[in-house]
């Protein structure tokens, strides 16, 4: 157990490191799950960072990066947490060659940026998770959206990374190019390990053209009917970007956007429109985004379980939305028991997945673990973590198995 | 050079697996000791097992006799990554060549390490199903070589290296423990193991099953071949198709050289006299194929093309993509040695960095080849030389490297999908630092696995891999091809 870090030592040794006005007193608004940090700092370029990072792991204090603070609710309540590393002011686009389709983007630029730069040449990052967040927060949270069913997740779209170590490094992976096998791929390791093993300070996309024709519809209907449609969907190749199955108690939708070339587009379109008519499928109108919720919960699992989980979900009267080809189910509900977390977590182990408490009050987290279980590869991990961070310095406690 | 073994050791390497699969006469070794390069190792002993329990029996054992270990699939690989460096127990997988199981509505596939690319994709097509990175030895290559360094091949431009496909792997590690990663869910919670393992060359774990993604066989693929007179009025027209936001499924250049060495071969139609051609595949629906064509086809001609010509059927689309993927095997026709290169510069850098291709090869007094897949940036210009002329090995190596240099000083990288292996081991401090490769060494010790494993591979040279390259030079034969 580390001992309490001498905070006004690191205070002094972060002053004379950083320039003025980077350092200052936490706040209530940098606390996570409840815990404000003593100090946070604001560093104005990536080699601040590095010499931050080594200062706390020197003096044994515990950090936690943050961009805009989005993704902080994720993981395990830390079990210590001294400093609040304030990323936003790396917001600058490092590098971006529309006719390479690859952007290079510091850790604090938000989604939205990266879109409104890329937008300008008629191209995109193909990431839509919903709301904003800045890149480095949403490759720590692994966040997706439902275009993963068309161009992957994060860990498909990363193509060179940039993360700070503990003991104040900067380490490189990857490259500029979409073509690389130089070196060990460490950026996997980051993308979705919440800080714990680095912080990601920039990071290299591969990006792509915005579709010349965008169409959407909604449909209306049974569970199985709606999940046959998207299985058919996928199976005709059809030019679909994106399939988001809605609702819970009081029915569900399956709304469909079709993205390419308009001739395709609309091939697809004539196509959804039979396959749902088949199936005695109505049309309606799209309806509104999810809400905020107390309680998110997340179940990764094959496709072919995705039915079986949103009616899980839905008895748990959890508002759901899933991307059923990409094996994604999230509920939302405004509370729910630890038994009734657990049940539906059961439920998805069983079926081959997880189910990861994404946001909720501490009591819950605390009360059935926000990540379930670690796998059969946790003593791997535990290395991992070990050999990065053996201080135990970044994020700690918040992640697997307590990492 | 080569490690001893005692005879302990062979006993117990034959009781873990059986007499007949464990080799050490002379006569059988020397069939492992090379790959697709002039790389050259003598193993100590070969051993073929069946299972990955076998393989922890293996691994255990070469521990307590402190024996290094080099996994090995087809032998296909062009970074000498299979070739034994220093001695040791080359641990052979193509006997684990069975595909354990294919869930269609799921799309994937659960397979063993051996079995042969291009046999997967065949065995789920009848369900309408393919595995998608297609390298262009996937006739012969396996799913686990496949794995060991991220393979990539034509078809990665649209849809991903080995990487963007594999789901979850069974490893074995140095200590003899069987783990699996990974699994048919998406994102699950942790580090993402598999991810990290993809690309590392053999030297973190053995691969003992692999879960892939398949993709469904798309409705419509047409084919093209635009005719160029120069290779920088085709370089121009890549970076013109991509810059327009036109991203095929293939986009793969031959230039002359190539082309003479193909086409009397092969007789696939590419123009004797042409500067340098396109191979351009689109897939897709029906109306996307088509318009993708039509843009491409004029983008090429907008660029400077003679001609665009499209594949009228399968059996035409055939016949061009036979000329693609037989080239490098087409080259042994018209020189007695080659050296194939791998290197990758961001697209809009291809017409700079192929001319200076030319230049540096004009400069050393060495033609070169070029077929590559310029979609992605991934050159592989093949330096064509007899090695009966004393030095001329020397200046390959030589031009090879200054290469490999205009590559990265482009803002490229050293390898595409080749991998690093024994080739270009010291070419990674241009383009990572120390702390970066430290950083990487770590997961040498998150997986248990020290120098002995796979040495001499992917990193710059330590002591006792020694000087492999001269020792490869003086062992050429009159077939060499580097």
């Amino acid at each position: 157990m580390a001992a309490s870090p001498s905070i006004a030592a690191l205070e002094s040794e972060l002053r004379g490191l950083a320039p003025a006005g980077a350092l200052s007193e936490g706040t209530a608004a940098l606390a996570v799950d409840g815990i404000v940090p003593s100090l946070t700092a604001r560093p104005t370029d990536i080699t601040q960072v590095a010499g931050i990072l080594q200062a706390c792991d020197e003096h044994g204090a515990a950090v936690i990066a943050r961009g805009g603070g989005n993704h902080s609710a994720l993981g395990m309540p830390p079990a210590r947490f001294d400093l609040a590393l304030d990323l936003s002011a790396l917001n600058r686009i490092a590098e971006y060659e529309p006719a390479d389709l690859t952007v290079t983007v510091e850790a604090g630029v938000l989604l939205s940026q990266v879109q409104e730069t890329l937008a300008a040449h008629g191209q995109w990052l193909p990431l839509d998770p919903p709301g904003d967040g800045s890149i480095g927060g949403l490759l720590a949270a692994n966040r997706s959206g439902p275009a993963r069913m068309a161009f992957g997740s994060a860990r498909d779209l990363v193509i060179g990374l940039e993360a700070a170590t503990a003991a104040g490094h900067l380490v490189k992976s990857g490259g500029r190019v979409v073509k690389n096998v130089a070196g060990y791929d460490l950026a996997k390791l980051h993308i979705g390990g919440l800080g714990s093993l680095g912080v990601i300070v920039q990071a290299t996309f591969k990006v792509v053209p915005l579709p010349a024709a965008v169409s959407e519809i909604t449909l209306a209907g049974p569970l199985p009917s709606l999940m046959s449609t998207s299985l058919q969907v996928r199976n005709r190749g059809l030019a679909a970007q994106s399939l988001v199955l809605r609702g819970g108690s009081e029915g569900y939708s399956l709304q469909v956007r079709l993205a390419g070339g308009s001739a395709a587009v609309d091939r697809s379109r004539r196509e959804t429109e039979a396959i749902a008519d088949d199936a005695g499928l109505s049309r309606v109108e799209a309806g509104p985004a999810p809400g905020p919720a107390a309680v998110r919960i997340r179940a990764s699992a094959r496709p072919t379980s995705v039915a079986n989980l949103v009616e899980a979900f839905t008895a748990a009267e959890a508002a759901v939305e899933a991307y059923p080809t990409a094996g994604i189910v999230i509920g939302r509900m405004r509370d729910a028991s630890p038994a009734t977390v657990e049940a539906l977590r059961s439920r998805c182990v069983a079926a081959g997945g997880a189910l990861v408490l994404e946001d909720a009050p501490q009591d819950l987290k605390r009360a059935v673990g926000v990540w379930g279980l670690p796998g059969a590869d946790f003593a791997l991990m535990q290395r991992l973590k070990q050999q990065f961070d053996p201080n135990d310095t970044l994020s700690p406690g918040r992640f697997v198995g307590g990492l | 050079m080569t490690i001893a073994i005692p005879p302990q050791a062979i006993s117990e390497l034959q009781r873990a697996t059986a007499p007949e699969r464990v080799l050490s006469a002379p006569e059988d070794l020397l069939v492992f000791e090379y790959d697709a390069t002039i790389e050259r190792g003598t193993p100590t002993v070969v051993v073929l097992p069946d299972s990955a329990e076998e393989i922890a029996a293996i691994l255990r054992i070469a521990r307590r006799y402190d024996l290094p270990v080099i996994p090995r699939g087809a032998g296909t690989g062009l970074s000498g990554g299979a070739v034994s460096a220093v001695g040791g127990v080359l641990i052979v997988m193509t006997r684990m060549n069975r595909i354990l199981d294919v869930d269609i509505d799921n799309q994937t596939a659960l397979v063993q390490p051996g079995v042969v690319n291009l046999e997967l994709s065949k065995a789920v097509a009848k369900d309408g199903l393919y595995y998608a990175p297609d390298p262009s030895s996937q006739r012969a290559c396996t799913i686990g070589g496949n794995v060991a360094e991220n393979a990539g091949g034509p078809h990665c431009l649209a849809y991903g290296v080995t990487t963007n496909h594999v789901l979850g792997l069974e490893v074995v590690l140095a200590d003899g423990s069987i783990v699996w990663t990974g699994g048919a869910a998406r994102d699950l919670p942790g580090y993402d193991l598999t991810g990290a393992i993809v690309g590392s060359e053999g030297t973190l774990c053995i691969v003992t099953r692999a879960l892939v993604r398949l993709m469904r066989l798309p409705e419509s693929t047409r084919t093209l071949l635009a005719i160029f007179e120069s290779i920088e009025d085709a370089t121009n027209a890549v970076t013109a198709i991509i810059a327009a936001g036109l991203i095929p499924a293939a986009l793969e250049m031959l230039d002359n050289a190539i082309i003479q060495a193909v086409e009397p071969a092969f007789h696939v139609g590419y123009p004797l006299d042409a500067g340098a051609v396109l191979l351009i595949e689109v897939e897709g629906l029906q109306e996307a194929t088509a318009e993708d064509a039509v843009k491409a086809r004029a983008i090429c001609l907008e660029s400077g093309a003679r001609e665009v010509r499209e594949a009228v059927d399968a059996a035409a689309r055939e016949r061009l993509w036979a000329g693609r993927k037989g080239a490098i095997s087409a080259i042994g026709r018209i020189v007695p040695s080659y050296y194939v290169l791998d290197g990758v510069v961001p697209r809009t850098k291809l017409p700079e960095v192929m001319a200076r291709v030319a230049e540096i090869s004009e400069r050393h007094g060495l033609p070169v080849a070029n077929v590559f897949h310029a979609g992605d940036g991934n050159l592989h210009p093949n330096i064509l030389f007899d090695e009966r002329i004393p030095g001329a090995a020397e200046r390959v190596l030589d031009c090879g490297e200054e290469i490999m240099r205009a590559c990265v000083e482009a803002g490229g990288t050293i390898t595409g999908e080749h991998g690093v292996g024994l080739e270009k081991r010291d070419f990674m401090p241009w383009i990572f630092t120390e702390a970066d490769m430290k950083a990487m060494q770590r997961l040498k010790a998150v997986f248990a696995a020290d120098e002995r494993f796979n040495p001499c591979k992917a990193f710059p040279t330590s002591k006792g891999c020694g000087e492999i390259h001269s020792r490869a030079l003086q062992a050429f034969g009159s077939d060499a091809v580097i």
